[in-house]
C-alpha cells in the first residue's frame, strides 16, 4: 500500500490529501495532518475524489460526431490531425481571430501555461476561462488597487482576527474548511454582510442583512462614518495610500438616512458597525461572490479594499481585504494562463515584458499577442456575430454555467466546429460538440496548483493512466505536435519542463517562484508566493507587511465610482429578485463530478429548486415542494420545485447554481471593467403551476 | 448516559459529520450517513446506542454488546463472523459492511478511540444540528 | 430462591444474565449438556478450522464468574418432576428449584432414509461434538453426503469446503435454501458451489444408504436411481425439540415443541421456557429475546414478547451475502413483485397496497435493516415518493424523549 500526498481540485483552499494506494485502486482518502490549509480535515468532495470517472467514464478514445449526430470513435492520432486540420482551415478561411477557447481553473498551472503557449502565442486566438465567471473582479480590483493581482492574506489571519466581516460569502457552505479555521477563532466578533440568512449568516455573531445589491452604497456609507468619527489610521493612509481627500469627498454624500433607504439597514447599525471595526485592532474583511458576480463589482470589491486601508487593517496579522478565491487553481490562471495578464502577471503591452517572455520562450516577440484575451461574453457575442467560427472548451461547461446559459446553445449552433475536452463525455457541452477529447482526473497528472493564499502546491499522479489515456498535458502536447509547432514546444515537454518556464516566468515579479524546487514540494507544506532564490521559508505569510504596494510609487490606491443601477432592474414586469449560488458543500458547479459521490446523491434534491419567503409563497399559493415558473427578464422560464423559507427577504428567491435551470434566468449582464456576469440579482416573475404537486 | 440528540431542522446536509466520522476512524467507510425524505428534508441516520439494542441481541458470536455503565454498543470486530444479521436487525437501517472486503460492521463507536473521547460529528458540526446530551 | 436454567446457548445464557442483574441475591444454577458455551450458528467455521473453540464462545469474559452463575455442565437432564420443582439428572442426581427456565434447544433430526439411523459417520451439525466428529471423519474420507440445503445444510458445505473433498448435497427443493431464497437468488449460489466442485443433486430424495458389513457408508442411493459414493453422511433436515424430559411431568408441549405465552411461561407455574425448544420462530434474536422475557417474569417484573416475526435470515457465504425476509415471492397476484438487479446485487421486494411482505436483497447489504421493520410490522410506506429501492429512515424520522428513534 502506498500512500501518495496531492492536491484535491476542487476548491480554492487546495487541501492537501493522503491517499492510499494499491495495485492502481484508491483504497482510501485521508486529509493529510499538518498540511497548513487543512491540517487533518477536509470536506466530502476532497474526501471522495476516488469516485471520479468511476460510474460514468467516456470510452477513453476521442469521439467525433458527425452531421447526423452519428459518434466515431478515432484514435489520438486522428484526433490531433483533425484538430489541427480543421482549426487551420477555419483559421485560414476565416482569419486568425476566428478561432477561440474558454478553458477552466481546475486544470493544473502547467496545463494552463501550455494551453497559453498553444493557443495565445502559436495559434494567436483568444482564450478566456471560468474564472472570468467568478475571480476576473477580484484580479482587476487588487491589480487596480495593489498595482498586482496579489490576495494579501494567509488563511491563518481567519484564526487570529479580532472581527471578521464577512462580505457576500457563506464560507459553511462554499469554504468549509475555511469555516472550520473560523471555529478555531474562539474570540473573534463574526459579521455577515449579505442579502440572505446564510448558513454562516445564522452562525455569526451578527447578521446584516442588506437589501441585494445595495452593498456599495453599504459599503461608502460605512466608510464616511468612519472618517466622520476620526475612526481612521492616518499615519497610514498618509504613508501608503493615495486618494484619500477626494476619496473623503466621494463618500460625503451617503448620509446614514440615505443608507437606510437604499440598504434597510439602520443608522444606527450602521454606526454600530462602524464602532466594531474602530475598535478592533486586527479587522479582517473578506468577500467572494456575492460582490465578485455584479454589474459594478470591481468598484464594489475596491469599496472594501478602501474601507482596510482607510482603517489601517492592512499588512498585519488578522487583517486584510481578502478575497477568496473560486477554483482550486483560479489564481493560476490569473498569474499563467497568458490570457488576461502576460505571464507572471506581466502587461502584454510592455516591451520589457515581452522581451523576457520571447526570449524565456525562446520565441520571436512577434508571437506573443498584442494584448489581453476579448473576454467570455465577447467570445459568445463573436460567435453569435460569425466573426468565431471554431470554439475549443476545456474542462469547463457553459451549456450550465454560462449567465444566460440558453445563449451558449444558441451560439453553439452558429459554431463550424466546437472542441470539448473534458473528463466526461455526457456534460451538457460535451453533448454538444464536434470532437471530443477525453481527458483524465488530476489523479492521473503531475504538475501544480496555487491556492487562494498564494500557496504552491504539488499535484502527484496518485493513479497511473490506462493505456490510451491522456491527461490535458499530453493533448495540449499532441495538439502541438499536430500544428508541427517545432522547436519551440520542446521547451513544454513534460510538466516539469512546463514549472522550470513558470518559475522563469515570475521571475522578478511580485509573484516570484524562482526559489521553489519542484521535488521539494512534494509531501510538503506547500509554499506561497514570492518564494525568491535565497528565501526563508515561513509557513503562513502575508504581503505589505512591509507597508510597501506594487503600484509605481509603492501607495495603494484607493478607487471608487458613484452607483450604477442594475441594467436589469426589478420593475412592474419583473418585481422580485432572484439570487444564486452554492446550494450544498457536496454539489460541486455543474455536477458533473459530485454526481458521483453516493453520500452528495443520497443527500441532495434531484433536480432544480428554488428557496422562497413564506409569505410570498402564501400569498402565491404555494405551497412547499410544489412547483413554480419563474420566468427571468432576460426572456426565459424554468421550473422550479418550491421550498418556502424565512431566510430572505419577503421579494426575493434563491437557486441553487447546480441545476441547469438557474443560469438559465440569469441575465446577459457585466461588470464594467471585469466582465465577470452578474449572477446575483435578476429580476424575475414567479407563477404557480396549477395542479402541480407530483 | 449520552446520547446525540439530531435536530434535523438544523441539518444543511453539507455532510461534516460523514467526514469528521471518516477521518476519526482513519477508514474508508462512513458510520452515520445522511439522507433525505420524500418531501426533502434531510434525515441524519445515527446509531442510537438503543436502550434495547436489536444488533445485540441478534449478535451470535457476542460482537455485538452492550456496555451497562457507559451505554454505548461496542463492536468487536475480531470476535465478528460478518453474518450480517446486525445489518437486518437495526430497525433504523443504520448498519452496513465496509466497502472494500464487506467484512467488518461500520458500526459507530461514538468515537471512544479519540483524545477528547467526544464523537467527532458532534464536534464538527457546524450548525450545531448534532448535539451530545445526557439522557 | 433458586432459579435453575436449562440449556446454556442463547437463551439460557441471556435469560441466566437477566436473572443476575434482577436478583443480585439468589442462586442460579445453569444446567447443559454442552461443555463449553458456543454458538451454534458457526459450528462450520470450527469445521473449517478458522476458529478454535474459544472464538465460538459468545459470551462476555468470565461470564459465570460475573454474573455469579454456578454452571453444571456435560449433563442432560432426563427427567422433570413438576410436582416437586425438581429434575433429575444423568448423573442421577437431583436438583431442586424454586423457577425454571426451560432453554434446552433442539437437537439434529435424522430422517428416516434407511440404514441412516444404523450406520456410521453420521453425525448432524447442531452440537460441538458433531462438529469435532465431522472435523476427526473428514481426515480419512474423501465422500461426504449432505442431507438438505437449508441453512445447516449450506453452512455444512461452507465448511467443509477447503478440506478436498467430493461433496454432495441432496435437496428436496429445485434450490438450495428453498425457504430463504427464490429462484434467482438461489441460482448464484448454485454457480458459486459449482465453481467449488460442489455437487448439487437438487429435487431428489435420499432412498438408501449404502452400509457395509460394518455399519460404513459406501454409497447413497437417490429416488432417481442414482448412486452416489458416500463414506460420511450430514443430515441437515430438520431439527426437533429437545423435550424428552418432560414425558412424564405436566408440561405441555405440542408437535413444534414446548408451548409457551407472551410472558414465557408454561403451563405450570414456575415453569419457563424459552428458545428453539419451542420449535416456534427459531432464530437466535428469538432466543434471545424470549431468554431475556421469561427470566424478566421469572424475577416478577412482568414484561411481554412482541417480535414475532420469525422469518429473518442472513446468510453469507462463498463471498455472497443475502438477506431474506418475509414473503420472498408474491403468493398471488395480488401482490407485487419489484426488482433490481446492479451489478453483482439482486434487490426484490413483494408489497401489495403500500405495505412490504417480503424482500431478499443479495449482494451489498448496505442499511437494508429498514425493511425488516417495515415488513414486521407491517408499516405503510405509501407516503413515500422515493423509487422502493431507495427507501430508509428518513421518512419515518422521528426522536422519542430520549433522543433515541422510533416510527
Amino acid at each position: 500500500m502506498k500512500v501518495k500526498q496531492s492536491t484535491c481540485n476542487y476548491c480554492s483552499l487546495a487541501c492537501n490529501l493522503d491517499f492510499y494506494v494499491d495495485d492502481n485502486k484508491i483504497k482510501k482518502i485521508l486529509p493529510t495532518k499538518g498540511y497548513p490549509v487543512n491540517d487533518g480535515f477536509c470536506c466530502i468532495k476532497g474526501l471522495n475524489l476516488s469516485r471520479q470517472c468511476t460510474k460514468f467514464k467516456t470510452r477513453g478514445m476521442p469521439l467525433i460526431r458527425d452531421k447526423k449526430g452519428k459518434i466515431h470513435f478515432v484514435s489520438w492520432k486522428d484526433a490531433f490531425e483533425t484538430f489541427a486540420i480543421k482549426m487551420n482551415s477555419i483559421q485560414k478561411k476565416y482569419g486568425k481571430q476566428s478561432a477561440a477557447y474558454l478553458s477552466t481553473g481546475q486544470i493544473t498551472t502547467e496545463e494552463m501555461a501550455l494551453l497559453g503557449f498553444i493557443g495565445r502565442m502559436y495559434m494567436g486566438i483568444s482564450g478566456d476561462g471560468n474564472t472570468r465567471l467568478c475571480m476576473s473582479t477580484s484580479a482587476v480590483a487588487y491589480k487596480q488597487s495593489f498595482g498586482f493581482d496579489a490576495p494579501p492574506y494567509t488563511l491563518k489571519d481567519l484564526e487570529i482576527s479580532d472581527t471578521i466581516v464577512l462580505v457576500g460569502a457563506n464560507p459553511v457552505v462554499a469554504h468549509p474548511i475555511a469555516w472550520s479555521r473560523i471555529r478555531e477563532n474562539k474570540t473573534a466578533k463574526i459579521i455577515t454582510i449579505d442579502p440572505r440568512k446564510s448558513e454562516t449568516a445564522v452562525n455569526s455573531d451578527w447578521w446584516i442583512g442588506i437589501k441585494p445589491k445595495s452593498d456599495i452604497v453599504f459599503l461608502y456609507t460605512l466608510a464616511n462614518v468612519l472618517i466622520n468619527k476620526n475612526w481612521i489610521d492616518r499615519d497610514y493612509i498618509v504613508n501608503c495610500s493615495e486618494n484619500f481627500e477626494i476619496f473623503k469627498e466621494h463618500v460625503k454624500k451617503y448620509s446614514l438616512e440615505y443608507a437606510e433607504r437604499k440598504t434597510g439597514i439602520s443608522g444606527k447599525d450602521i454606526i454600530k458597525l462602524a464602532g466594531l471595526i474602530h475598535k478592533g485592532e486586527k479587522v479582517s474583511f473578506w468577500w467572494t461572490m456575492g460582490v465578485n458576480q455584479g454589474w459594478q463589482a470591481v468598484r464594489t470589491a475596491q469599496a472594501i479594499i478602501d474601507l482596510a486601508v482607510i482603517t489601517g487593517n492592512m499588512g498585519r496579522e488578522g487583517t486584510g481585504a481578502n478575497s477568496l478565491s473560486g477554483q482550486c487553481n483560479a489564481m493560476g490562471s490569473r498569474l499563467y494562463s497568458n490570457t488576461t495578464a502576460l505571464y507572471g502577471g506581466r502587461d502584454f503591452d510592455n516591451p520589457v515584458h515581452r522581451k523576457e517572455i520571447s526570449s524565456i520562450l525562446d520565441v520571436d516577440e512577434k508571437m506573443i499577442p498584442e494584448k489581453p484575451t476579448i473576454p467570455y461574453n465577447e467570445i459568445i457575442n463573436r460567435i453569435n456575430g460569425g466573426d468565431i467560427k471554431a470554439l475549443w472548451v476545456i474542462g469547463t461547461n457553459p451549456a450550465h454555467s454560462w449567465a444566460n446559459n440558453g445563449e451558449f446553445k444558441r451560439a453553439v449552433k452558429n459554431l463550424e466546429l466546437l472542441v470539448v475536452q473534458d473528463i466526461y463525455a455526457d456534460t451538457d457541452t460535451s453533448k454538444l460538440c464536434d470532437l471530443f477529447l477525453p481527458s483524465v482526473p488530476a489523479l492521473k497528472k503531475e504538475g501544480s496548483f496555487i491556492n487562494t493564499e498564494r500557496r504552491i502546491s504539488a499535484v502527484v499522479p496518485v493513479l497511473k493512466k490506462e493505456k490510451g489515456e491522456l491527461t490535458d498535458y499530453d493533448i495540449l502536447l499532441g495538439i502541438g505536435r499536430a500544428f508541427k509547432i517545432g522547436k519551440s514546444l520542446e521547451k513544454w515537454k513534460t510538466p516539469r519542463h512546463a514549472f522550470e518556464l513558470i518559475k522563469e516566468f515570475s521571475r522578478g515579479m511580485p509573484c516570484d517562484i524562482t526559489g521553489v524546487d519542484y521535488k521539494k514540494l512534494i509531501f510538503s507544506r506547500g509554499i506561497q508566493w514570492p518564494f525568491r532564490e535565497g528565501d526563508k521559508l515561513d509557513d503562513e505569510r502575508r504581503l505589505f507587511e512591509d507597508n510597501r504596494y506594487f503600484t509605481p510609487n509603492g501607495k495603494v490606491k484607493l478607487i471608487y465610482e458613484e452607483p450604477v443601477k442594475n441594467p436589469a432592474a426589478a420593475g412592474e414586469d419583473f418585481p422580485y429578485i432572484l439570487n444564486s449560488g452554492r446550494g450544498t458543500v457536496g454539489q460541486w458547479h455543474t455536477q458533473t463530478r459530485t454526481r458521483e459521490i453516493e453520500f452528495v446523491k443520497d443527500s441532495s434534491m434531484a433536480s432544480a429548486y428554488i428557496f422562497m419567503n413564506f409569505k410570498l409563497a402564501e400569498r402565491l399559493g404555494l405551497k412547499r415542494n410544489e412547483y413554480a415558473i419563474i420566468s427571468s427578464i432576460n426572456g426565459c422560464k424554468s421550473k422550479f420545485k418550491v421550498i418556502p423559507t424565512d431566510n430572505i427577504g419577503e421579494n426575493q428567491l434563491f437557486a441553487p447554481i447546480h441545476y441547469i435551470e438557474t443560469n438559465f434566468l440569469t441575465p446577459s449582464v457585466f461588470d464594467r471593467y471585469s466582465r465577470e456576469p452578474s449572477y446575483k440579482c435578476t429580476a424575475v416573475n414567479v407563477k404557480k403551476i396549477q395542479n402541480s404537486r407530483r | 448516559m449520552k446520547r446525540i440528540k439530531i435536530d434535523r431542522n438544523r441539518c444543511i446536509g453539507c455532510l461534516t459529520c460523514t467526514t469528521a466520522c471518516i477521518v476519526s476512524h482513519n477508514c474508508a467507510d462512513n458510520r452515520s450517513r445522511i439522507t433525505m425524505s420524500s418531501s426533502g428534508r434531510y434525515a441524519p441516520i445515527f446509531c442510537r446506542h438503543c436502550d434495547k439494542p436489536e444488533c445485540v441481541y441478534t449478535c451470535m458470536t457476542g460482537a455485538m454488546s452492550k456496555n451497562q455503565e457507559t451505554g454505548i454498543v461496542g463492536y468487536d470486530k475480531s470476535r465478528c463472523a460478518s453474518c450480517f444479521m446486525c445489518i437486518m436487525a437495526c430497525p433504523y437501517g443504520v448498519l452496513k459492511a465496509d466497502s472494500e472486503n464487506s467484512k467488518e460492521i461500520m458500526k459507530c463507536d461514538m468515537c471512544q478511540h479519540t483524545e477528547s473521547g467526544r464523537p467527532q460529528c458532534v464536534e464538527r458540526c457546524p450548525m450545531s444540528a448534532i448535539t451530545l446530551e445526557e439522557v | 430462591m433458586r432459579y435453575i436454567v436449562i440449556g446454556a446457548s442463547a437463551s439460557g445464557i441471556n435469560g441466566a444474565k437477566t436473572l443476575r442483574q434482577l436478583q443480585p441475591n439468589a442462586e442460579i444454577i445453569m444446567v447443559s449438556e454442552d461443555r463449553y458455551v458456543y454458538s451454534r450458528c458457526i459450528l462450520h467455521r470450527y469445521i473449517s478450522g478458522d476458529r478454535d473453540i474459544k472464538g465460538l464462545d459468545f459470551t462476555e469474559k468470565n461470564y459465570f464468574e460475573k454474573y455469579n452463575i454456578k454452571w453444571i455442565n456435560g449433563v442432560k437432564v432426563t427427567e422433570l418432576n413438576d410436582g416437586k420443582h425438581s429434575i433429575r439428572l444423568s448423573d442421577n442426581t437431583e436438583l431442586s428449584y424454586d423457577k425454571l427456565l426451560i432453554a434446552s434447544g433442539a437437537g439434529s433430526f435424522i430422517p428416516p432414509v434407511e440404514n441412516l439411523r444404523e450406520a456410521n459417520n453420521v453425525f448432524g451439525l447442531r452440537t460441538l461434538e458433531d462438529a469435532e466428529r465431522i472435523k476427526e471423519a473428514v481426515k480419512s474420507v474423501k465422500n461426504v453426503v449432505v442431507l438438505g440445503a437449508g441453512l445447516i445444510g449450506v453452512d455444512a458445505v461452507a465448511g467443509l469446503l477447503n478440506h478436498g473433498l467430493n461433496i454432495y448435497v441432496v435437496e428436496m427443493n429445485d434450490r438450495v435454501l428453498a425457504l430463504q431464497l427464490d429462484k434467482c437468488a438461489a441460482e448464484k449460489y448454485h454457480e458459486l458451489f459449482r465453481e467449488k466442485g460442489v455437487n448439487l443433486k437438487l429435487k431428489v430424495k435420499a432412498e438408501k444408504l449404502v452400509i457395509d458389513r460394518n455399519n460404513n457408508p459406501k454409497k447413497m442411493l437417490l429416488n432417481t436411481g442414482e448412486e452416489i459414493p458416500c463414506e460420511l453422511v450430514i443430515p441437515a433436515a430438520g431439527v426437533r425439540a429437545n423435550i424428552d424430559f418432560l414425558k412424564k411431568s405436566n408440561v405441555k408441549a405440542d408437535r413444534s415443541g414446548l408451548v409457551i405465552d407472551e410472558k414465557g411461561q408454561t403451563n405450570v407455574d414456575d415453569v419457563y421456557g424459552a428458545g428453539d425448544v419451542t420449535g416456534r420462530n427459531p432464530i437466535w434474536p428469538t432466543a434471545v429475546k424470549e431468554g431475556i422475557v421469561a427470566a424478566n417474569n421469572m424475577a416478577g417484573n412482568r414484561l411481554l414478547m412482541t417480535d414475532f416475526f420469525g422469518s429473518k435470515n442472513t446468510m453469507n457465504f462463498l463471498g455472497l451475502a443475502t438477506m431474506s425476509l418475509g414473503l420472498v415471492s408474491a403468493p398471488d397476484e395480488t401482490y407485487n413483485e419489484e426488482i433490481e438487479i446492479k451489478g453483482g446485487n439482486y434487490k426484490k421486494i413483494v408489497h401489495k397496497e403500500g405495505v412490504i411482505y417480503g424482500a431478499i436483497i443479495q449482494g451489498d447489504l448496505s442499511y437494508a435493516g429498514i425493511l425488516t421493520q417495515l415488513i414486521s410490522k407491517k408499516i405503510d410506506i405509501s407516503r413515500v415518493k422515493k423509487p422502493i429501492f431507495e427507501i430508509d429512515y428518513s421518512d419515518f424520522f422521528n426522536l422519542k424523549e430520549n433522543l433515541e428513534y422510533t416510527y
